[in-house]
């Protein structure tokens, strides 16, 4: 817990996320150069970009899902090298919602949501289920509570997956295009849950194509491509006025 | 260490013939029970996915019968239970064959139709893992359900079952060594018999387990050789497929021993 | 041809039984004993560890290539060998043809299980391992509460049905000369001669034990495939 101290110490306006010149790789392709990001707490940031531009892989290496190969991530007051404990006590701090929800398909919604915070933080099962309830709540699928992920629509699971990571309390919320594997009749419920969440002051990056939600929430619009960021920008400019022609193909690409 | 395999026998051999000489028994009873166990496989899991109820039963009887019985058993039927529930005349003159083929062909029925059955299993679950725009296809082109079997469904289901016919091959040659109850000199038996001749039991054994490990590696190669020369091009299995390297978990999904699962 | 007379199976009965029970209780102890030493050997194998990795992965190749009746006569002469060597004073230690197919039969199936369990862990999605990545879950947690049950889950047909071939496979305890079912068979054919009536009987019940289970087997897979995805 010492992290968290430390984290606490630097202030409310500290950067809860610092990245600098980071680079990753796979084998000789090059998926990530000089990349360099801040996110303050508070702060929601939506990363847009083509297909392939290393979204993903950005997100994913700040919370060490990826092992980036040179550069420096600081999250919450803790480079992530390559010790476990620092990357563990990251993650803790970390909450990370996927595409494809990767619920756990054994376990009931509530049990998917008591897991951690039983096994990492510690809790009871009983402070665990009253947690699980009360988030479950907050994304409106409390009364699917015993059913087993299998058994709901994509638009519920990923509810359950935003609270699922929510249950361990994370500092900051990662997105990875949570509703891009959405048929579009469930894309609203999802986006509804997480401008709730944003209003509520959690810090968040969102990898997203959704204008209305970046519009809506975003603080900042960062764009990428090919492995580097392009552009930044607050979202009314960015979609207004976007300064590079890579965004403005890609705009031109998403909007038709 | 293998030295003692030089020595002469009592019947003037060396023991290394006698090793040889189970190798062949296996050998001849994995290699044509084999090919009555495919053929007749093959017949009984078509006969489980047909239209025709009586057939369908019947295939499936077979499998009931062959599958939940133990080979050992299986083999005591053929061997000593048959040639008894035969008119008198034709068991005896079962009885009369003289060894060992009186004890190889009930060993080698008995491990073709037990391993038919467990092929039937391959064959339908292949069959059946099929996506049914095959056969809807098939029949819009007018192919008769024999053509639609024989062109269309049979070729690209046995494609299918390939790593699973793997296990089959191997099952085989490992239950020709069952054979020795019913006194058959294969391989295993050879061995044991050179251990109790020489007392030299780590050699006797060893040189039977390299043997067959070695007909193990060859059985595996081999079918690896013919998946690939019936691969149908353009629908190569995960190999080739991109592996990520952040975990280990391949998409590839091997050889299950239920091989149908990995289909889906 | 004699005519059959199966009075002398309901004589026999009390024996066969005795018999059969044995083969049952080898069976439920190569089970268990093999379904956890099979999952530790598939774990060994998911994680690559060095040396011990590979050993493992020839144990199970070598399990996997030769026949059960040649393992069953390796362990008849190896285990006294070697629980000498164990117990320290070198001589071999009898410990009987009972143990011998208990032992063999626990290690010999935790080969096939291990098998069944690696391919398993193979096939788990990548995502479950990032979504326990994400949560912060200890590597021991994420097998034990995420991985492991789903792997289970997921092949346990599979493994059931690889427990009914280990339930006809200790019929082999026969070359033993042990009395499991078909041992109590062969030994009552030897002393009263009927043995068609003998073999015929205990086929029945092989056949009877081995069909219910596959039916089970079967319906718990239709289950699972509703249930599922
Ligand atoms: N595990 C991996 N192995 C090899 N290449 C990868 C891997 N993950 C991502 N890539 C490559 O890195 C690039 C960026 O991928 P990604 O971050 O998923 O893009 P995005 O999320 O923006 O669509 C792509 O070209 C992709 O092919
Ligand atoms: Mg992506």
């Amino acid at each position: 817990m010492l992290q968290l101290a430390a984290g606490n110490k630097m202030g409310p306006s500290a950067s809860i996320v610092t990245v600098e010149n980071l680079e990753k790789r796979f084998g000789h392709f090059t998926a990530l150069s000089d990349v360099n990001l801040t996110v303050a707490a508070g702060e929601k940031i939506v990363l847009c970009g083509p297909s392939g531009s290393g979204k993903s892989t950005l997100i994913r290496c700040i919370n060490h899902i990826e092992k980036h190969d040179a550069g420096r991530i600081v999250v919450d007051g803790v480079e992530l090298t390559g010790r476990m404990e620092d990357i563990n006590g990251v993650r803790r701090e970390v909450g990370m919602v996927f595409q494809s929800f990767n619920l756990f398909p054994h376990l009931s919604v509530v049990e998917n949501c008591m897991l951690a915070p039983m096994k990492v933080r510690g809790l009871s099962r009983a402070e665990a289920h009253e947690r699980a309830i009360g988030l479950l709540r907050k994304v409106r699928i409390h009364d699917q509570a015993n059913k087993y992920p299998g058994q709901l629509s994509g638009g519920q699971q990923q509810r359950v997956a935003i609270a699922r990571a929510l249950c361990m309390q994370p500092k900051i919320m990662l997105f990875d295009e949570p509703t891009s594997a959405l048929d579009p009749e469930m894309v609203k419920e999802v986006l509804d849950t997480m401008v709730e969440l944003a209003k509520d002051g959690m810090t968040m990056v969102c990898v997203t194509h959704e204008m209305g939600f970046a519009r809506e929430i975003a603080d900042r619009v960062v764009f990428m491509d090919r492995g580097c960021i392009v552009e930044e920008a607050d979202p009314e400019t960015f979609f207004r006025a976007p300064r590079t022609e890579r965004a403005r193909d890609f705009l031109g690409q998403i909007i038709h | 260490m293998f030295a003692v395999l030089l020595e002469q026998t009592a019947d003037g051999q060396r023991y290394i013939d006698w090793l040889v000489s189970g190798l062949g028994w296996t050998l001849a009873l994995a290699f044509f029970g084999w090919w009555i166990a495919f053929a007749v496989g093959v017949v009984v899991g078509i006969g489980r996915t047909v239209q025709n109820r009586a057939v369908a039963a019947l295939a499936r009887l077979y499998v009931e019968i062959f599958r939940n019985i133990p080979v050992l058993v299986q083999m005591f039927l053929w061997y000593f239970v048959l040639p008894e529930l035969l008119p008198t005349a034709l068991g005896n003159a079962i009885k009369q064959i003289p060894p060992p083929w009186g004890s190889f062909f009930p060993a080698l029925v008995c491990l073709g139709l037990y391993t038919a059955a467990r092929i039937a299993e391959q064959v339908r679950a292949g069959i059946e893992a099929l996506p049914k725009g095959q056969v809807e296809a098939a029949s819009a082109l007018g192919l008769s359900g024999y053509l639609t079997y024989r062109h269309v469904i049979v070729p690209q289901a046995l494609r299918l079952i390939i790593p699973s016919l793997t296990s089959e091959v191997m099952g085989i040659y490992k239950n020709t060594s069952v054979a020795l109850t019913i006194g058959l000199m294969e391989l295993t038996a050879q061995a044991r018999q050179i251990s109790e001749a020489t007392f030299q039991t780590f050699t006797a054994f060893g040189a039977a387990t390299l043997v067959y490990l070695a007909l193990a590696l060859i059985a595996y190669q081999g079918m690896a050789l013919i998946d690939r020369a019936v691969r149908i091009p353009g629908t190569g299995r995960a190999e080739n497929a991109v592996e990520p390297t952040a975990t280990r978990v391949a998409q590839q999904v091997g050889s299950l021993p239920d091989a149908m699962e990995v289909v889906k | 041809m004699n005519s059959l007379d199966f009075s002398i199976v309901v004589q026999a009965w009390p024996y066969l039984w005795s018999g059969l029970l044995f083969s049952l209780a080898l069976t439920a102890v190569a089970f268990v004993v093999g379904l956890v030493l099979g999952t530790c050997l598939a774990l060994v194998q998911h994680f690559e560890l060095p040396v011990i990795g590979r050993l493992v992965r020839g144990y199970v190749a070598l399990m996997r290539s030769i026949p059960l009746i040649l393992v069953l006569f390796w362990f008849f002469f190896l285990v006294p060998i070697v629980l000498g060597h164990l117990s320290g004073n070198g001589r071999p230690v009898p410990i009987g043809a009972t143990w011998t197919a208990f032992i063999t039969f626990g290690l010999f199936e935790a080969a096939y299980y291990s098998e069944i369990i690696r391919v398993g862990l193979r096939a788990v999605n990548r995502g479950q391992f990032e979504a326990c990545q994400a949560l912060a879950l200890s590597t021991f947690d994420t097998y034990r509460s995420v991985i492991l049950p789903q792997v289970l889950r997921v092949a346990s047909p599979i493994i059931l049905s690889q427990t009914i071939i280990l339930f006809q496979d200790t019929s082999l305890v026969y070359v033993l000369s042990l009395t499991d079912l078909l041992g109590a068979a062969s030994k009552l054919a030897q002393l009263n001669g009927r043995l068609v009536e003998m073999y015929l009987v205990i086929a029945v019940v092989y056949l009877a034990i081995s069909s219910a289970a596959s039916q089970c087997v079967a319906s718990l897979r239709k289950r699972y495939a509703i249930a599922g995805r």
